[in-house]
């Protein structure tokens, strides 16, 4: 609601630069500026709003401190955004936690419903199991790949395959 | 053995698969466009001041004056002197003839509110404050479920950023006094603050 009175035209390089000097506005600037979205991908990582907090932290202040390792290779959101799922994931502490697939979902689902609306699915996802959710999360809205994500998480390529998949079918039969 | 390979039978898959695989692509492409209208949440209000404390202090630049640097205090003396001269020269040439009177007039506003009645008022506002304030925290206490949903915490996130708020203007107000534009900013947060207090208490009782 309030925003910290800074230039909003920074430019990121400029921004990076800064904080690696420890300008503390310049760190709050791009704490702000990161902060909601970065929250929403904890939060619905770990699906729990203390654990997200504590995920979104630990991330920033390791952020800060390896940021003179950022090179610019990617963008400052995407390398922010790979901290803070690796935090959420290791909350998660997911060893173990990937459902095998129901025998009965070799049905067909039903399609999802026409009027389906972000706040829905947003809670239907919520309702999968841990490992599912977590691999769905990760491929399908923030669009890492099958080899990132088994390396991420310690699993075979196979099983993030099968738990996306597992994860969709248990949507569309909650969201028909 | 190739020959048999070739001759090998072929088997037709069940009618309905292309009605199936056509579901799951068309499945696929709505996920994709409703992934895109996700809710974003907030994190809660004092976790900047949390991540602040674990942070170093800011760097220390050791500033070494110019005037110290080799064989830079000619320079400056000498960029000094012009300087001086340019400022002079101005001066007594473009000096202008004033000849106007500066008056400077001031008033003091005497208040005519009743100072009692007010206090009365604050203090009515500030114990429902409280009671609100007391009535949310025993209802998360009591059922931590409804206190996880997002809703929830952005409203009580808005209301601490609004309590914070109007304590920065409080901070105001006794270095610069009843200024208008401060009072008037104190009303607008008030309002808010009623308005998110009541929304909350609503959602916490339904």
């Amino acid at each position: 609601m309030f925003r910290l009175a800074t230039p909003p035209s920074i430019s990121e390089q400029e921004l990076v630069q800064r904080c690696r000097a420890n300008d503390r506005l310049a760190q709050r600037t791009l704490y702000e500026r990161y902060s909601r979205a970065m929250f929403s991908t904890a939060y619905r990582i770990t699906n729990d709003f203390d654990n997200a907090n504590d995920a979104l932290q630990d991330a920033f202040v390791e952020v800060f401190r390896s940021l003179d390792q950022f090179a610019f290779r990617s963008t400052l959101g995407a390398w922010i955004k790979t901290i803070v799922v690796r935090q959420a994931v290791r909350k998660q502490q997911l060893e173990g936690r990937f459902s095998t697939l129901d025998e009965q979902m070799h049905d067909q689902p039903a399609p999802f419903r026409d009027t389906l609306t972000g706040a829905e699915l947003d809670a239907a996802i919520r309702t999968l199991p841990d490992g599912a959710r977590t691999i769905f999360l990760l491929i399908e809205v923030e669009g890492y790949a099958h080899k990132e994500v088994a390396q991420m998480l310690g699993v075979s390529e196979g099983t993030s395959k099968s738990q996306v998949s597992y994860a969709k079918k248990l949507l569309r039969q909650r969201l028909s | 053995m190739n020959d048999s390979l070739s001759q090998l039978p072929e088997f037709d898959p069940r009618p309905d698969l292309w009605a199936r695989i056509e579901a799951d692509l068309n499945a696929d492409e709505h996920l994709s466009r409703v992934v895109q209208a996700l809710p974003e949440f907030a994190p809660k209000a004092g976790l900047w001041a949390t991540i602040e404390q674990t942070l170093p202090t800011e760097t220390q630049v050791n500033i070494r004056p110019l005037w110290q640097q080799p064989q830079t205090w000619q320079l400056w003396a000498g960029l000094a002197v012009a300087a001086m001269l340019v400022f002079v020269g101005s001066w007594l040439f473009l000096r202008p003839e004033s000849t106007e009177k500066v008056r400077v007039e001031y008033a003091v506003e005497q208040s005519s509110i009743n100072q009692k009645a007010d206090s009365g008022a604050f203090s009515d506002e500030s114990n429902a404050d409280e009671r609100a304030e007391e009535f949310i925290n025993r209802q998360c206490a009591e059922d931590r479920y409804v206190c996880q949903r997002p809703e929830v915490h952005e409203l009580r996130n808005q209301l601490t950023e609004l309590t914070e708020e109007q304590q920065r203007i409080e901070e105001q107000q006794q270095v610069f006094g009843d200024d208008p534009a401060l009072i008037r900013a104190q009303v607008k947060i008030e309002n808010q603050r009623a308005e998110v207090t009541k929304e909350l208490i609503t959602l916490l009782r339904s």
